[in-house]
């Protein structure tokens, strides 16, 4: 069935005009990901029975032409740290074995009430901490457009599922990246709302204060498409925002855009650095838009701060996961021992590298130092871009500063891998939306991905300028 | 040597639901049932606080005269215990909702440092082969972190404290303080010399604060009168062999890596809320206290009594509308009432304030004797009949005729000669025996003092 | 003051409850890492407030409604092990296990 990559609304149009029916849809999807998904690894559950049986009611909204939501017979992956009820959750870990969750994340309840169809729980680095998804007890992700290379992390899974073509549209969550670099090394698009815009309620929260779900898709309407149904207030996040939904303007807007071109000077790939050049001239040129250098000299800090503060809040946030109430337990002689067996064996060393220094940052006598410093740095880093963005629509940056790369290049290094969040931490430390779109793709044919941020709330011009980015880029390289 | 005592004490507040869930809020229950992801610490829940919990907090703040913070954050204090699902306790740690304040007692002012929100930990129950089972319903609860400075000099003065914090709480209507039911729990940290203190756990009733502060203070002073020192350590109070002992020691002590809850932006009050709660403050037990001596004309003592419990003051007012005599009502209450039951309960004895008030009337008025109206108490409590009732009985009972009442006498006279002779020969005092004996022999049933005036004519006769 | 790597690593462990098999990694780690973290020494700092909460958030309070969740029985399910009801733990102390 090649009407399986096709986007949203063209799908749900041939769905109208009873080309096919969601079930077949789902059908021959399921199909396609037990043939493929063995050398992808994207899914660490596909929900086959549940699927094709939620496609059959929807079968019949159509036969009996009821009203239908905007979601309609949609294929959609979740990352599987979000909450589907009912279903097994395990954030690629091995201390959730067996958890099966009581409830469904907001998300999760908004995109079913649009009629969207869940296929499964995508891979990805435990706890969404990784930037390469070889961090799983479900086995690394492999990128399908290049075989024995990354597809990026933590949401690997979604990002690889959607290039693949298992789906039509991904949730992923971003706390430093986790939805923008593996969109770019995947070559499709990933999106993080504005922290607040989006309820956190039901993603397992690594780092609270950074956490934010975001859609990964073929394109930016859909990525825009999700972005309206999952977004808004709910009363169960106490950080969400109760402000009105965003719209895209309509009206000509000569944006200014910001490039900080020294920062691409170091660690950069001179072709990944060349290519967004290109593109930025033309386009601004085409457009009669502004290009500014601006200077972000913050983001030599956001790095260290980062892993301060997610760390401090991860060591907190996983302590829930003791062996008590669910998932694993070891067994033990007594208490503590029950304690630190099932931790020490359930976590992945990644994610005891990160709650050990996280938990060091919050001890009494060293708080101040760190937490409190990577506090009062993340000030100066927000201050940064609110500045910027008094002179700047747009700040762009490359997503990563190199494209996929290896399994088990990096794994060996964990400073090494955490540099490659390089330019996407910022936005997630300061809570600004940020998007990353493709731009074509190296010499070695791996994909190269753009990002653009904005003004915290600031979506619906982001959107508008991302839509006509994209439209730009896909006329000059193709898809 | 100056002893130095610093009470933490936690109350549980009575709202609907638990504070980060809308979970019910109830004592006891089948275990697990009041329990949803939130208050489980399943993965991906986020607390959502709630305002009522919030409001008693602020009452109890301006109730102590503590300064209400409008601006304070949650904290959360991180530590491993099978009873705290999520790793972290959602509390308030630097800035707290209301800081300082004080509580009067006889010997002076007890100070407050801080009020802090936080969460309730789940109930543990340890079998005898050495299971831990565990029960959430409580978990999630609203709690109240009440600390005081190390200003308590003595035992004496923290039970009178901790009395006084109850009732003022209680009065305040915001919790039921019941310490059995753990509604109302103390630790202490004490000391008597300027180094070291220990810090004093399970305290779960005021004698055991008392004994258990008696027993430490004890304890450290022959630690130093030894010319040992005393450790920072925390300590255990055993109920059964009447000794603390060693918890953990301070190497052993807990770093609670303690930070601001991210999931939760600060909490803000505004001016116009803390009025509003400011008013809904009932008038407080030394208030009512003073009204008492100086409306009612009252004793101290007495109007102490009175107040203990709000519902006994508001008891005791509810009769004055019907009878009102504060003097003789208030004794009635205080010898008759009180002996069958705790202040907190006398409504629970099921007598409307308008027939005690009848009862001392009745009594006051020589309807019945006092020795029948308590009798009528007691039949009305026990046997659930209405006073009225039984006063009317009374009144048709009672012996108003002279002739069998002074048959009675004649019997007492003929019984008691030894006695008669001592008021003869001019001790008048012994009159009140002879009435009580004929009193005894009517079964009650006659005035006193017309049993009086008979014998005094017998007597006369006999003379 | 002085750091010395490995007990702090040890207290780590014992304070967030794991025991890891190689110690010593995580003390290259956390050496590694806070030598790393040294960069922001070069930022001066004492004009900016801890960031903690963003300020663009106002904390709406719950109103008191009891609002039960139905499904307790799904949470129960999930325990690991149980009695009745009831959730079965550990005691804390190491003597008492007799199993």
């Amino acid at each position: 069935m090649k009407e399986l990559n096709l986007p949203v609304h063209l799908l749900i149009e041939k769905y109208k005009k009873g080309d096919f029916l969601p079930s077949q849809l789902i059908e021959s999807l399921i199909k396609k990901i037990k043939e493929k998904d063995k050398h992808i690894n994207s899914f660490i559950k596909v929900f086959e029975n549940q699927a094709i049986e939620r496609a059959k009611i929807l079968d019949k909204k159509i036969k009996n032409k009821e009203k239908t939501g905007s979601l309609f017979g949609v294929p959609v992956a979740i990352k599987d740290n979000i909450l589907v009820k009912d279903a097994e959750t395990t954030c690629a870990s091995k201390i959730l074995k067996g958890y099966i969750a009581t409830y469904n994340a907001t998300v999760v309840e908004k995109l079913l009430l649009e009629d969207a169809i869940i296929i499964g729980k995508t891979n990805m680095d435990e706890f969404g901490m990784g930037s390469s998804n070889e961090f799983s007890s479900s086995g690394p992700v492999h990128n399908p457009l290049k075989k024995g290379y990354v597809p990026g992390g933590s949401s690997g899974g979604s990002a690889a599922a959607i290039a693949a073509g298992f789906a039509t549209c991904a949730l992923g969550s971003d706390t430093g990246g986790s939805v923008r670099q593996p969109a770019a090394f995947c070559g499709v698009v990933g999106f993080k709302p504005t922290y607040g815009r989006v309820s956190r309620y039901g993603l397992v929260a690594f780092a609270s204060s950074c956490d934010q779900i975001g859609p990964i898709t073929i394109n930016v309407m859909d990525s825009w498409t999700i972005f309206r149904i999952i977004a808004g207030f709910d009363e169960k996040d106490k950080t969400t925002f109760d402000v009105p939904a965003p719209e895209i303007p309509e009206e000509e807007i000569k944006f200014r855009i910001g490039f900080p071109e020294k920062l691409l000077e170091q660690g950069v790939e001179e072709e990944i650095k060349a290519r967004l050049d290109e593109i930025l001239r033309e386009f601004v040129k085409s457009k009669n838009y502004e290009l500014k250098n601006i200077e972000m000299r913050s983001f030599r800090y956001a790095i260290p701060v980062y892993h301060i503060i997610t760390g401090a809040e991860a060591s907190s946030n996983l302590a829930r996961f003791d062996g008590i109430r669910y998932g694993l337990r070891l067994e033990g002689k007594y208490l503590e021992e029950v304690y630190k067996k099932t931790r020490g064996y359930g976590f992945g060393e990644e994610v005891l590298r990160r709650i050990i220094m996280g938990g060091f940052a919050l001890r009494s006598g060293y708080y101040e130092e760190y937490y409190i410093k990577a506090q009062k740095a993340r000030s100066m880093i927000l201050e940064e871009f609110m500045d910027n963005f008094e002179k700047v629509d747009f700040i762009i940056t490359p997503t990563s500063p190199f494209p996929a790369f290896k399994i088990g290049e990096k794994v060996e290094d964990p400073i090494k891998l955490y540099l490659s969040d390089i330019f996407t931490v910022s936005a997630n430390l300061s809570g600004i939306p940020a998007i990353s779109i493709p731009c074509g793709k190296t010499g070695e044919g791996l994909p190269i991905g753009m990002q653009i941020m904005a003004k915290p709330l600031d979506e619906g011009r982001l959107f508008k300028l991302s839509l006509q980015l994209e439209d730009f880029i896909k006329q000059r390289y193709g898809n | 040597m100056e002893t130095k005592i610093g009470l933490e004490i936690h109350v549980e507040l009575s709202t609907e639901t638990k504070m980060f869930c809308p979970c019910k809020n109830e004592y006891g229950g089948e275990p697990n049932t009041r329990i949803c992801p939130v208050c489980m610490g399943e993965p991906g829940i986020l607390p959502s606080p709630n305002f009522e919990a919030v409001k008693k907090a602020v009452k109890v703040g301006i109730a102590l005269n503590s300064k209400i913070n409008r601006f304070s954050i949650f904290t959360r204090k991180n530590y491993f215990y099978p009873d705290l699902p999520k790793g972290y306790q959602i509390t308030q740690y630097g800035t707290s909702i209301a800081e300082g304040g004080s509580v009067n007692i006889k010997s002076g002012s007890v100070y407050l440092e801080r009020i802090n929100i936080e969460e309730e930990t789940a109930k543990s129950i340890y079998t005898e082969n050495g299971e831990v089972l565990l029960d959430f319903n409580r978990c999630g609860i609203p709690l109240l972190e009440i600390v005081t400075l190390p200003c308590i000099k003595s035992p004496e003065e923290a039970v009178e404290f901790l009395k006084e914090l109850r009732r003022i709480i209680r009065y305040l209507g915001v919790s039921e303080c019941d310490m059995e039911k753990g509604m109302f729990r103390v630790d202490s940290n004490v000391s008597v010399s300027k180094e070291g203190r220990a810090e004093l756990k399970n305290l779960n009733s005021l004698k055991a604060v008392y004994e258990g502060l008696l027993y430490e203070i004890k304890r450290q002073k022959e630690v130093i009168e030894k010319g040992e020192k005393i450790r920072r350590e925390t300590r255990l109070w055993d109920e059964f062999k009447k000794e603390t002992r060693v918890m953990r020691v301070k190497e052993e002590e807990l770093d609670y890596r303690y930070f601001p809850e991210p999931d939760l932006p600060p909490l803000e009050l505004s001016t116009e809320l803390i009025e509003k709660i400011k008013k809904e403050i009932p008038e407080l037990p030394y208030q009512k206290k003073q009204r008492f001596v100086k409306l009612y004309f009252l004793d101290e003592k007495d109007a102490e009594i009175l107040v203990s419990e709000k519902e006994l003051a508001d008891y005791f007012e509810e009769i004055l509308k019907f009878y009102k005599n504060p003097e003789d009502v208030s004794s009635w209450v205080i010898t008759e009432l009180l002996a069958y039951t705790e202040p907190e309960n006398t409504r629970k004895l099921g007598l409307s304030a308008s027939e005690i008030a009848q009862l001392v009337k009745s009594v006051n008025e020589n309807k019945i004797t006092r020795n029948i109206g308590k009798e009528i108490l007691k039949r009305s409590i026990s046997e659930k009949i209405p006073i009225s009732e039984l006063i009317k009985k009374e009144e048709k009972s009672i012996i108003k005729g002279d002739d069998i009442i002074e048959s009675a006498v004649k019997e007492v006279i003929e019984e008691n000669p030894d006695v008669v002779e001592k008021y003869i020969k001019g001790k008048k005092g012994v009159l009140g025996f002879l009435i009580g004996q004929t009193m005894k022999k009517l079964k009650g049933r006659a005035d006193p003092k017309q049993v009086g005036k008979l014998i005094l004519k017998k007597l006369e006769k006999n003379s | 003051m002085k750091l010395d790597y490995k007990k702090e690593i040890d207290t780590l462990c014992s304070l967030l409850r794991i025991e890891v098999q190689d110690r010593l990694k995580y003390v290259e780690h956390l050496k590694k890492m806070l030598d790393w973290f040294k960069v922001l020494d070069e930022i001066d700092l004492k004009d900016y407030k801890p960031f903690i909460h963003s300020g663009f958030h106002k904390l709406l309070l719950r109103e008191d409604k009891i609002l039960q969740f139905k499904e307790e029985n799904k949470i129960i399910k999930n325990f690991p092990e149980k009695i009745d009801r009831f959730l079965k733990a550990f005691s804390p102390i190491k003597e008492s296990k007799k199993r």
